[in-house]
């Protein structure tokens, strides 16, 4: 293999440390100072949006404001706390059947997060076990499991979505599973890789040439390296599924009604744009801000890390 | 085995390179290679780009059509007909040199010269008719159409579409009255048998004559298995169909044929026998009598029709219509404001606000024919088999605080099983199913249910007007009087395999609608069993619906058909609601628009300025 | 060289022959077409004479070896729907969403090059802070919400665009933003990062040193140096693109095969489903057929060690 670690070919000197500059010596160094605060900043502040959506998340499990399928025709389409003819009840509004939007939102959390952690989860199992095979076996496993990646990636993922949806009906766990199988390519790929960078390492290499066993090899040495690229992508992966649970609820296919998820709430008040803006316009902020913060958050980590 | 280690180092640079962009980047490369690369991702870009310039060229003709004069646009359809009588009618739509001139280069000089004469003979009837069709319309639908054969399009907008190109023997005209079109009169000689005249001196756009071969042929297609088509046993009690003379014919049938005149008016338009021989080759031409003529499709983009020269209806007066469909409502509704469009279908109830106040902008109304119902079934459930429980469901559901909230006004609540103004459907004077929660729960408790009951309920979800909305608004309604509903909205066509496959409890659909003969069999009838039929059975019913069928009496037929809808009624086999407002809107533009209820956009008199 | 990619080609039609497979199964999955092409006030006799007509009565197996056998002849059958050619009807839409992926990408790289270098010059500073707040934002956006809000404001109110349809330069505008919005943000947070990753290099830091002017570090180290991921990117983009943009082509009514797929899924339409996904799955192994041949005249390594084991 390869050295993946090796310095760039055009650099001059080979991973030598980076020497300071003889020029311009402070002002490097104030740049990467303030680097430093910005790269904290976005974890914390990224950390911070996800940690409040979790909590609000797990209160919604306990208390909201009003029970999230309560109706009352005669409260529908309620304007936010600040325009008139606003029912302070309802601070943030009611829908058409008039359940209060605050509710919902809260209780829509739930779906959102669990679609993005536990999709990522699925997909990052399935493609670390394959790529992990692909990587550290080699010979046949890894020619059927780089066709098979193939093959999923010609496959539109929205098709596969829709029918296996079709086929195995509607409900939050299906909608996991199908976007867990959607995304496993990635991280078999990236698994495969570093698998493969690790495995020419040559205290692998040494510890292999002293009997060490593949389970072992795979659990002390291999896993741990793989873990911190894994977690990057995961990250972002979570953001992207969130979104793509929304594009499926507003394609209809999603989740049941009986769950209330943000894209099913922005399927819904597209149509009532006209009528009540908040309607269309809360669900997709909270969508923005959820997937914004766990970006940063991912960005903040992966910038720690490096 | 040199080849599989060096793919192999190929396939692992790859993914080194992959895990770079996630994790670092820490490579470089020389000039000469960044030239390389830099290169042949522009040319891959620039590439696509003609690829798709030149694609677009050629695969639209429809695109020109906009653009360019009409005569180019008449000139590529026609090049791509083999035989093209089509530029008869072209040359007299005000077009003339440039398109027959292009035709014929193209076809044979004997069809040319025919076509020059017809022509002749065409564009002085126009002058004679005195307005020649002018402007151009551009309509804007929810859906493409499905597709181009006749026989196979069922859809209000389909029909549209079709109905300004093909003629049917009776019509319906705008006010839902039937009216003779190539049939100039029908009469029955006995009961099985009824003899149409035939109107004299019409020609398909392709030259062929309209005349009672016509006929024969149309109806030998209509039923052909291979055409695949839907409604084919509508035509089943027709035997055969006799040729007196050129324009009179017998159409024998098996027994009387109550409907015949009613189901001619549906889906039975008539076609060139020559032309529609060969379908495939007749897709691409679609010769009609109508007053318009196919110019060009494009799957989801434009459906382009033109002005065919003078026709009995007096139509057209448009010289040419472009159909395009525009699934968003929202899109829909703003690409009429920023004018790209003139006229548009299916304005979402919800968004109506945003266009009333809009200077200009017309907004017209129809009820739609179809009626929005619950249908339970008798064959999964045994509860639903009671009829006061599906009374009860009746009184329990709040029609009017649906329409008026969840709606926003935009319905009218169902007085009877079919909509007001379908014949023989619509009976004055029933006793209403007005809101009443506490007669719900008594009736309920004499069904044997003081404490209700629970089912699962089933509806789609964007079908119809606020359908999601409706749905829960509905549980909602059923829950304070104790009955528990599970709803589950399903994405449209495996909703359809489920009623069909009678699957469900209680589902929610628009049913019903004209024709009544049609639509009371496939429905009620347990002889006749629909597809999404849902058990009912009930012998008195069946046994009106059959005799209204053999009933050849306008009169007499709708009157069972009146006597079995009291009866419908009074037992609900369905959970009525409502009729849907199908709603249009139109730029200043458009002049004398008038919606039908069969949500068929039907322009007759409609001009453009 | 060339027989490897003769190899690759090989296995191209390996996946691309289990890519029919599993669409076929996929679809057999999402039920019975016919119930979507018979009106619901049709009669069980017509519908079963459609059934039959179109051999879908048959076991699949046997469906799937006529559908085998016509497709190598070049005929993916006829559309349920339109009634006519299944893979004319998808190559026809082919052009439109070539246009629209194109026209992304290109301006998803007019805009995130310059911003993208220029964050991360000043990094750590109010420009970086500007455009990588703004990149997080076009990355957490739901396109689909975009679009009918540009929809909204665009053409509702300022009617300076038209919000739907193809054919002229306007109707391309908003959905293109619509679609680049993502990958203009997800690339400036890429170039930005590995631009300032090659910044901090020890061959810019000798260009430093030798006095040479900080624009042309910029163009003539920094940027070839941070070429590879970002161009591998773009492949990538561009390949996602093609099939991406299925919810905004609806949105937007833009006649390209996206939408064409989403209706026919809707409409149970099969010939066209199948005709569909092959076309682009045709285009796929194309483009990773294209990359890795790129890849192995670009990577020095490859070539020295496919040379050493010959």
């Amino acid at each position: 293999m390869t050295n993946q670690t090796s310095p760039n070919l055009a650099a001059p000197l080979p991973a030598a440390p980076l020497l300071p500059a003889p020029a311009g010596d402070i002002a490097a160094k104030k740049r990467r100072g303030r680097w430093r605060l910005f790269r904290n900043r976005s974890t914390f502040i990224g950390g911070l949006i996800v940690v409040l959506i979790v909590v609000v998340a797990l209160v919604s499990l306990v208390w909201t404001p009003h029970p999230y399928e309560e109706q009352d025709l005669s409260l529908s389409l309620l304007p936010p706390f600040w325009m008139d003819g606003a029912n302070s009840a309802y601070p943030l509004g009611t829908d058409l059947n008039g359940r209060d939007l605050l509710s919902r939102l809260m209780v829509g959390a739930q779906a959102s997060l669990f679609v993005g952690v536990a999709s990522v989860l699925v997909g990052g199992l399935i493609g670390m076990t394959l790529g992990l095979l692909a990587g550290f076996f080699g010979g046949w496993w890894e020619v059927l499991i780089m066709r098979l990646v193939d093959i999923q990636l010609s496959l539109p993922g929205v098709l596969l979505a829709i029918a296996v949806l079709a086929a195995i009906g509607k409900g939050l766990l299906n909608v996991v599973v199908v976007l867990g199988f959607v995304s496993w390519v990635q991280y078999a790929r990236i698994v495969r890789g570093s698998t493969l960078a690790v495995k020419s390492q040559e205290y692998v290499l040494g510890a292999k040439a002293v009997g060490a066993k593949n389970t072992r090899l795979i659990m002390r040495h291999i896993l741990p390296n793989i873990l911190p690229p894994m977690l990057v992508v995961a990250t972002i992966n979570v953001s992207s599924n969130i979104l793509s649970e929304a594009a499926l609820s507003y394609l209809g296919v999603g989740v049941n009604i009986s769950t209330v998820t943000w894209g099913g709430m922005l399927n819904e008040g597209k149509t009532l744009f006209d009528v009540s803006w908040w309607n269309a316009v809360w669900p997709g902020l909270a969508i923005l801000i959820v997937v914004f913060g766990i970006n940063l958050l991912g960005d903040g980590l992966s910038e720690d890390k490096s | 085995m040199k080849d599989k280690s060096r793919q192999k180092k190929l396939v692992e640079a790859q993914t080194s390179a992959e895990v770079n962009l996630f994790v670092d980047a820490r490579k470089g490369l020389n000039r000469r290679e960044f030239v390389r690369l830099s290169a042949l991702l522009g040319a891959g870009v620039m590439g696509s780009l003609g690829l798709a310039a030149c694609g677009d060229a050629t695969a639209t003709p429809a695109a020109s059509a906009t653009t360019a004069a009409p005569a180019a646009t008449t000139a590529a359809a026609s090049a791509t007909t083999a035989a093209s009588a089509a530029s008869a009618t072209t040359a007299a739509s005000a077009t003339t040199a440039a398109a027959s001139a292009t035709t014929a280069a193209g076809t044979a000089a004997a069809t040319t010269a025919a076509s020059a004469t017809t022509a002749a003979a065409a564009a002085a009837t126009t002058a004679a008719a005195g307005k020649a069709p002018s402007g151009t319309l551009t309509i804007a639908q929810g859906v493409d159409i499905e597709s181009l054969d006749p026989y196979v399009t069922t859809s209000g907008a389909s029909k549209g579409i079709m109905w300004t190109i093909f003629d049917r023997l009776v019509i319906k005209d705008i006010d839902f009255q039937i009216q003779p079109g190539l049939a100039t009169s029908w009469k029955t000689l006995n009961p099985t048998t009824w003899e149409l005249k035939l109107r004299q001196g019409v020609k398909f756009h392709n030259g062929e004559p309209f005349d009672a071969n016509s006929v024969k042929f149309s109806f030998a297609r209509f039923v052909d298995p291979a055409i695949k088509n839907g409604y084919a046993s509508n035509l089943k009690p027709v035997t055969s169909v006799d040729i007196v003379d050129d324009y009179t014919v017998h159409v024998k049938t098996s027994a009387p044929f109550g409907d015949f005149i009613e189901t001619l008016t549906g889906y039975v338009e008539m076609l060139p026998p020559k032309a529609a021989a060969n379908t495939a080759e007749f897709l691409k031409t679609l010769p009609g009598t109508g007053p318009y003529k196919f110019v060009s499709w494009n799957a989801n983009d434009k459906f382009v029709v033109e002005a065919a020269g003078p026709h009995w209806s007096g139509e057209p007066r448009i010289k040419q219509i472009t159909f395009r469909p525009i699934p968003d409502g929202t899109a829909r509704i703003n690409e009429l404001k920023s004018g790209g469009v003139d006229l548009i279908t299916n304005v979402p109830a919800l968004q109506v606000k945003s266009i009333s106040n809009e200077p200009g902008i017309a907004l017209s109304r129809a009820v739609n024919s179809g009626s929005i119902v619950l249908i339970p079934s008798f064959l999964n459930t045994e509860v639903f088999k009671k009829k006061e429980v599906r009374q009860a469901m009746n009184y329990a559901i709040d029609k009017e605080a649906l329409i008026k909230v969840v709606l926003q006004g935009e319905a009218v609540p169902l007085e009877s099983p079919y909509a007001k103004g379908i014949a023989g459907g619509y009976v004055q004077g029933l006793p209403p199913y007005k809101y009443d929660p506490e007669k719900a729960k008594s009736l309920l408790a004499a069904a044997g249910y003081p404490n209700g009951f629970k089912f699962s309920f089933k509806a789609p979800n964007g079908r119809y007007l606020q359908d999601k909305q409706i749905a829960e608004a509905i549980v909602g309604q059923l829950a304070k009087v104790g009955i528990t509903a599970e709803l589950e909205t399903i994405e449209w066509s495996t909703y359809v395999q489920g009623i069909i496959g009678r699957k469900y409890e209680l589902f929610f659909l628009s049913q019903g609608g004209a024709p009544v003969s049609v639509n009371a069999q496939t429905n009620w009838s347990s002889k006749v069993k629909g597809i999404a039929w849902q058990g009912y059975t009930n012998p008195q019913v069946d046994e009106l619906i059959e005799k209204a069928g053999q009933t050849v009496d306008d009169k007499e037929r709708n009157a069972l058909y009146e006597q079995m809808n009291k009866l419908v009624w009074e037992d609900c086999p369905w959970i009525f609601l409502y009729n849907q407002q199908d709603i249009y809107a139109a730029r200043p533009k458009v002049k004398n628009f008038k919606p039908t209820t069969a949500a068929v956009v039907q322009l007759d008199k409609t001009e453009v300025a | 060289m060339g027989k490897l990619i003769l190899q690759r080609l090989w296995q191209s039609l390996l996946v691309l022959l289990a890519v029919s497979i599993l669409s076929f199964l996929l679809i057999f999955l999402t039920g019975d077409p016919v119930a979507s092409l018979v009106p619901l006030n049709a009669r069980q006799e017509d519908f079963d004479n459609i059934r039959k007509q179109y051999g879908l009565d048959q076991p699949i197996f046997v469906q799937y070896f006529s559908f085998i056998f016509k497709a190598l002849q070049g005929d993916m059958g006829e559309s349920f729907r339109y009634r006519s050619d299944a893979l004319g009807l998808v190559l026809g839409r082919l052009p439109n969403t070539f246009l629209l992926a194109a026209v992304s990408l290109l301006l998803s790289i007019i805009i995130s090059l310059p911003v993208g270098i220029m964050a991360a010059r000043t990094k750590g500073r109010w420009f970086d802070l500007i455009a990588s707040f703004f990149a997080l934002i076009a990355i957490s956006i739901p396109s689909f919400w975009l679009g009918v809000i540009l929809i909204i404001i665009f053409a509702g109110t300022l009617r300076w665009l038209p919000a739907s349809g193809s054919g002229s330069w306007q109707q391309l505008i908003l959905p293109s933003i619509t679609i680049s919005a993502f990958s203009v943000g997800f690339l400036i947070r890429l170039i930005r990062r590995s631009v300032a990753d090659t910044l901090q290099k020890q061959f810019v830091v000798t260009a430093r040193s030798k006095g040479l002017t900080e624009r042309t570090i910029a163009w003539r180290h920094v940027l070839r140096n941070s070429a590879i991921p970002i161009v591998t990117v773009l492949g990538l983009q561009f390949g996602s693109l093609l099939g991406g943009s299925v919810v905004v082509e609806t949105v937007f009514a833009w006649p390209g095969v996206g939408w064409l797929m989403i209706q026919s899924i809707e409409a149970r339409d099969l010939p066209v489903i199948r005709a569909a996904v092959l076309i682009l799955a045709v285009f796929i192994v194309l483009i990773n057929l294209v990359v890795d041949i790129i890849y192995s005249m670009l990577d020095p390594r490859i070539k020295l060690n496919s040379e050493a084991n010959s």
